[in-house]
């Protein structure tokens, strides 16, 4: 059964370890395709962890001139292969959740592979490895998505048009919660 | 709809990495080699019907002339093997006769014997043949006159079969 990123934002500290292990995973020549931003920088620690959603039907691999980039077997949506890819940018206009990257230098587009060398071999990804709270999780697909532990998405709606992501978002408690601390017993201003 | 969708993104993105090789360039020229390959191979039965082409015969004798009301160098039509196949008789010398079918092979205009120049000639788009085997000499015509086999019994020319041309 294939294997899936589950991200839960609730538990992120922003310690960014997983862009440092992705930085050290090899193959990635050292540029993290795990971007960690910070939703009230200031007020709270919370963060958002993003690797690529490996979508269902991908808008990067759709759009490419010379289809670089290319869907494994398992459904991991690879970066673009390094012999094909023309440095265009279509997919980083594509793409929905800002996820590809394009190297300047070499003129390479880079993304989120799900460490494919690793994965592939039943091996969970590097960000999923390193991070210390367990936000990144490598879980089961059918699993996460039919009985979740609390509420999660992957289904996304961008004004009509639904993309089914295979990384699934744990989505934050909202009603009793804020930025990740509980109401009342969070840090007291 | 969404079966549709399907099945026009699987159509137009070759993004699956395990198929990749269905349909890519060197699959495409592949696949329309072998496509010509095939139709080539699929074709060799109708070569050799065409190499086999046998001599329609007609247990039908017609009568087309007396040797004596045919001068050298004359002409004379008749139809063979029916009413609608016009043909020509040709006597070119003393005992050599050809006979032709006297359609046009280009679009059926009937063809004339013209004995200044020794061709069979079609007025409508200068077509000629050649008077001795009916193969094309100028002009349109794609292919050569079906030639008419003739049988003489008593001073008397009968038609008695016909072969259609070899490309």
């Amino acid at each position: 059964m294939a294997k899936v990123l589950y991200i839960d934002y609730e538990r992120c500290i922003g310690c960014r370890a997983c862009v440092i292990g992705c930085e050290e995973c090899s193959g990635h020549d050292h540029l993290s395709r795990m971007f960690v931003d910070e939703l009230n920088p200031g007020e709270t620690v919370a963060a958002s962890p993003t690797p690529c959603m490996h979508c269902v039907t991908p808008a990067c691999a759709e759009s490419c001139p010379v289809q670089a980039i290319a869907i494994a077997d398992d459904g991991t949506v690879l970066s673009a292969s390094l012999e094909k890819c023309i440095g265009c940018k279509n997919c980083t206009y594509a793409c929905p959740f800002g996820i590809p990257r394009v190297d300047d230098v070499k003129k390479v587009m880079y993304k989120c592979d799900m460490c494919y060398d690793r994965t592939s071999k039943g091996r969970p990804p590097m960000c999923a490895s390193v991070c210390p709270t367990d936000t990144i999780r490598f879980v089961d697909e059918h699993e996460i998505k039919a009985e979740p532990p609390k509420e999660v998405q992957f289904k996304w709606d961008f004004g009509g048009t639904v993309i089914e992501t295979r990384t699934v978002i744990g989505m934050p408690d909202t009603d009793t919660n804020r930025y990740g601390f509980r109401e009342g017993d969070g840090v007291q201003s | 709809m969404k079966k549709i969708e399907g099945f026009l993104r699987k159509l137009s993105f070759n993004i699956r990495r395990d198929k990749e090789l269905e349909l890519n360039r060197r699959g495409f020229i592949a696949s329309s080699l072998s496509l010509m390959g095939v139709l080539f191979v699929s074709s060799t039965p109708l070569m050799v019907l065409s190499k086999n082409r046998e001599e329609e015969a007609h247990d039908s004798e017609v009568f087309i002339v007396n040797e004596k009301d045919i001068a050298v160098g004359q002409s004379v039509s008749f139809y063979y093997p029916d009413e609608n196949d016009s043909a020509i008789l040709v006597r070119i010398s003393e005992k050599e006769y050809r006979a032709y079918n006297s359609k046009c092979t280009h679009l059926m205009c009937p063809v004339y014997w013209e004995k200044d120049t020794g061709k069979l000639t079609c007025p409508c788009h200068n077509g000629f043949f050649n008077v001795e085997d009916g193969s094309v000499l100028a002009g349109p015509p794609p292919r050569a006159l079906p030639s008419i086999k003739l049988k003489f019994k008593g001073k008397k020319i009968y038609a008695v079969g016909i072969t259609q041309a070899q490309h």
